[in-house]
């Protein structure tokens, strides 16, 4: 039978303006959602609950809870007091209704305050009257409610809302959530069992069973004194046992002194750890990012560097594309040199022929070969001029060996014109050679050139893309952690490193105290035994029966204790890893079970080992606080097979991560049949529909229930500005 | 009962059991009403009882002394 | 004059350009004008080769306006200077043998001051062509007809077949 919140309604409560009909949230079993931003009536809203179960609101100005009657005039709302006039009254309070299987109460909390003074914000300034406590009762066959009077229902009606020995894991407040179950406190999880099992029984037992044992211990030595055959062995025997025991208070004492020693650090490192996760991983993600930069920046350049390069391809012998258009030029220069030697020729031959005549008995026609021609002619020993064949020896054949040795131009004492150019145009020609055999291949390495910037860009934009991605990544790591974004990742890792070595020394002292401790117990128990043989046999077997079965029973209750604490515990384990995977069934996290295991210190610490039972640590501070849910629900669920009662919770959705949520809002169900949770990161002013894309997803989500938005219009005078709801669902 | 179930998870030490003859079966029988199996049952069965009676440990004592006869 | 000389002398010509083609100049050369909306070309002379193997092609040959109004830049042998990039330019305009209206042989045979001659209407060859070409640039730049594309030139350059 489930206590299920009907509705909640504020009059005149904080930034609640108005009267109960006009800010009223109406919830349903299953998940209710509310999103608002700070300042828009969430921690408000936990204030309804405080006010509820403890006559008590948080002050948001100092984090300190404040009695209802002492802070009445700051809960009421800005607006409504500055609309009372001096002499008038107004009302603020809050309205629950909730129904169980068999009945629906409504509860009304409510306070008078009467106007008596000018600044409206003074304490003096109003009379304040705390009205009684409206409670009234309906069955649901027939609905009517009818007032309850009697105040110890009315007491149990309010606590049947959530148990209250649950209900530090059913409600939890405001920017506290990270504290919810605080593993850092030794005490957490032992408190948890505490109040899952009858263990204090077991430690009362264990008192008055210590408490016996010493006083049998007296009446038994008691008795030995009084016979006669008493003795000094006995005395020696009974005297060190006496040291024995000092010796083992002692060292116990020290051994306390360790195990705080240990807890302190371990309390550390559980803070630390969080952020040391935090720490490594920006640590990691800021290397990564700048090597990243640094590639994309030469990646840049050379982009850079190559567009502009392009047009440098029309000069660059390489790629010629100057050239393009101009196929023609070969051709055209190469006949306007042939002729241009030829005519040449023809004009040197003319003067030499002048001028020595008898050198000369033929005269080439204007074709006159050159010196290749001229040698291919002497060794094939045919003429190409003539027609005719040139054997060694024949005459045709000497013509041309004397045309071949003929005296070079240069070497002839008269130049034959007055401008040698020949050098000029044949350097032209060799030299612009690289710019005259790619025409055919221009357009091809246009082509390429054009897939080289593609490729290159392509590089570019996907180094780019991936710089986003780490730089994304790095800027979730920022987010889910609460304080200390700015905070020396190195300073941290110190720390971190410090409060493991503190752990690991103070564990190393325990080890060695818990040593000396099974020593002095066992001599404890010779000497035990020696006193027992040497004690008068005469004594009533009462005497010993007694101390004995005292000491007995010290053991035995002390082993049963731990052995109930270690069955919870376990117990506890086992639920937590069902909800646990439940939560991160979306996440990549693979494998992993949660582990309760018990410190030196004695407390619990909670980690999370993989298959090969190393402990998985570093994780994200969301899933640090996935394993904090995961352990309350367990609290619930080890409790109960059906918890009865609503969950109250500000959930720090960015903390956790995308893939939390989605796990996180599944699971919750199964262990609550209602939740309410208020988140602020849903909220984005910016967007139209005033949500982030997770929230959009949400209001749609069929295993969403209800979903309302605050809205706060900061616009206005801070006299005017109240909470506005909005139902979306 | 929570009493019962205190005491059972007590002497369900394997030395206890050894060194008391309490068995198995007996064990899970136990009570902390009388008759009781034995002197150990009955002085833990008193002081089970009493603590839920609220009863100081002085005073639990008294009783357990009467349950060995001695004074 | 012998064949070093003679390239000596064309080498050391200082083409001119008409001042009012320094803004297309500007436009597209990286020695100008720093905002890039279009494709460049480095220095100077860049664009001039460019522009005037486009106002080859073009056929088209613009006089310059008068001397005052023009200007001139870096020596031709200056232009790319250890490549044979001039070599080519040169053998491309030398066998424009019509319109230079010369005779290879008959230079040979020429004085000294009319080589020289020769020499500039050479440049002067070069010049109109470079001039043809700005003002062709500069007439589809002022149409907004040019492309942005860093491949701007070469597809300009292409899509005009010489004939």
């Amino acid at each position: 039978m489930a206590s299920i919140i009907n509705s909640l309604s504020f009059k005149n409560f904080f930034n609640y303006y108005g009267d109960y009909d006009q800010t009223e949230y109406e919830f349903k079993e299953g998940v209710n959602i509310i999103v608002a931003d700070n300042g828009a009536g969430k921690s408000k809203f936990f204030n309804a609950f405080l006010w509820l179960f403890y006559d008590d609101v948080l002050d948001s100005d100092d984090k300190k809870r404040k009695a209802v009657k002492d802070f009445a005039v700051k809960i009421i709302s800005d607006k409504a007091k500055n609309e009372t006039e001096i002499g008038e009254s107004v009302e603020a309070g809050i309205k629950l209704e909730y129904s169980t299987g068999r009945y629906k109460f409504q509860i009304v909390k409510s306070f008078t305050a009467t106007r008596i003074g000018e600044k409206i914000s003074d304490n003096e300034s109003w009379q304040v009257i705390m009205n009684d406590i409206e409670i009234d009762k309906t069955d649901h066959i027939l609905p009517k409610y009818k007032p309850v009077y009697d105040a110890d229902e009315k007491h149990r009606i309010i606590n049947q809302l959530i148990l209250p020995t649950l209900r530090q894991y059913s409600f939890f407040q405001g920017e506290e959530v990270d504290k919810m179950i605080d593993f850092t406190k030794k005490s957490s999880i032992e408190d948890a069992v505490r109040t899952l099992t009858n263990i204090s029984k077991y430690e009362d037992i264990a008192k008055i069973v210590e408490d016996i044992e010493a006083r049998a211990y007296k009446d038994l030595n008691k008795q030995t004194k009084q016979k006669e055959s008493h003795n000094d062995r006995l005395e020696d025997a009974l005297k060190k046992r006496d040291e024995l025991k000092t010796s083992i208070g002692q060292e116990n004492e020290k051994l306390e002194i360790q195990k705080e020693s240990y807890t302190k650090a371990q309390e550390e490192y559980e803070l630390l750890d969080a952020k040391y996760a935090n720490a490594s991983k920006r640590k990691e993600l800021d290397e990564k990012i700048s090597s990243k930069n640094r590639t994309l920046k030469g990646a840049n350049e050379d982009y850079q560097k190559f567009l502009e390069g392009i047009n440098n391809r029309f000069f660059d012998g390489n790629f010629s594309w100057i050239s393009l258009g101009f196929e023609n030029v070969v051709e055209d220069f190469k006949n306007k040199i042939s002729s241009f030697r030829a005519a040449r020729y023809e004009k040197r031959t003319l003067l030499q022929v002048a001028e020595s005549p008898n050198d000369y008995f033929t005269i080439l026609p204007s074709n006159s070969p050159d010196a290749v021609t001229l040698q291919q002619m002497i060794e094939k020993e045919h003429c190409y001029v003539c027609g005719t064949d040139a054997p060694k020896g024949s005459e045709p054949y000497n013509h041309l060996l004397k045309l071949k040795n003929r005296p070079n131009d240069s070497s002839s004492k008269k130049e034959f014109v007055k401008n040698n150019l020949e050098d000029f145009f044949s350097g032209l020609q060799l030299n612009a050679s690289p710019f005259l055999n790619k025409f055919e291949s221009i357009p091809q390495s246009v082509l390429r050139t054009k897939e080289k910037e593609l490729e290159l860009k392509k590089r570019l934009d996907k180094l780019s893309s991936e710089l986003k991605a780490l730089k994304s990544q790095r800027k979730d790591l920022l987010v889910t952690s609460n304080q200390d974004e700015d905070s020396d990742p190195r300073e941290v890792i110190n720390q971190f490193k410090n409060a493991i070595k503190r752990m690991e020394s103070a564990s190393g002292r325990i080890e060695r105290l818990d040593n000396n401790l099974k020593d002095l117990k066992a001599q404890l128990s010779a000497t035990e035994k020696e006193i027992t043989s040497l004690r008068p046999k005469d004594i009533p077997e009462g005497y010993s029966l007694n101390y004995e079965i005292a000491q007995d029973l010290v053991d035995a209750t002390k082993k049963a204790k731990e052995r109930v604490f270690d069955k919870m515990v376990s117990l506890l384990e086992n639920h937590a890893n069902e909800h646990f995977q439940n939560l991160i069934k979306y996440n990549d996290i693979k494998g992993g079970v949660l582990n309760f295991d018990k410190s030196p210190s004695g407390g619990i610490s909670l980690d999370y080992i993989d298959e090969a039972g190393n402990e998985v640590s570093g994780a994200s501070e969301g899933f640090q606080r996935m394993k904090k849910f995961a352990v309350v629900m367990a609290i619930i669920s080890a409790n109960t097979s059906n918890y009865n009662y609503p969950l109250l919770a500000d959930a720090p959705l960015s903390a956790f991560g995308k893939a939390f949520n989605k796990g996180f809002f599944e699971a919750i169900p199964n262990v609550f049949p209602q939740s309410i949770i208020l988140v602020k990161d849903l909220y984005d002013k910016d967007s139209e529909s005033k949500l982030t894309d997770l929230g959009a997803k949400l209001v749609k989500d069929e295993n969403i229930q209800t979903f309302y938005l605050n809205e706060v219009d900061g616009e206005l005078a801070q006299i005017e500005r109240t909470t506005k709801i909005e139902r979306r669902k | 009962m929570e009493r019962n179930d205190i005491l059972r998870e007590i002497l369900s030490d394997p030395e206890i059991m050894d060194k008391y003859n309490i068995n198995e079966k007996e064990l899970t029988e136990l009570t902390t009403n009388p008759p009781y199996h034995s002197n150990i049952v009955e002085v833990l069965s008193t002081i089970i009882n009493e603590n839920d009676n609220h009863l100081s440990s002085s005073m639990i004592y008294k009783k357990v002394k009467k349950t060995h006869n001695i004074g | 004059m012998n064949s070093q000389e003679f390239r000596s002398n064309l080498l050391l010509k200082r083409p001119r350009y008409a001042k009012s083609r320094i803004p297309v100049l500007d436009a597209f050369s990286e020695k100008g004008s720093k905002t890039v909306d279009y494709s460049r070309f480095g220095p100077y002379y860049e664009i001039y080769i460019y522009a005037m193997m486009l106002g080859i092609k073009n056929k088209k040959r613009l006089p310059l306006p008068p001397r005052d109004l023009t200007k001139d830049f870096i020596e031709i042998g200056k232009w790319k200077r250890d490549s044979s990039l001039v070599d080519f330019l040169l053998m491309v305009i030398f066998t424009k043998t019509d319109e230079l209206a010369i005779d290879w042989n008959e230079l040979e045979d020429l004085e000294e001051s009319e080589l020289s001659n020769i020499i500039s209407k050479i440049v002067t060859l070069i010049e109109e062509y470079a001039n043809g070409g700005l003002e062709y640039l500069e007439e589809l730049w002022e149409k907004g007809e040019l492309d942005s594309s860093h491949y701007m030139f070469i597809d300009l350059y292409k899509d005009i077949r010489k004939e």
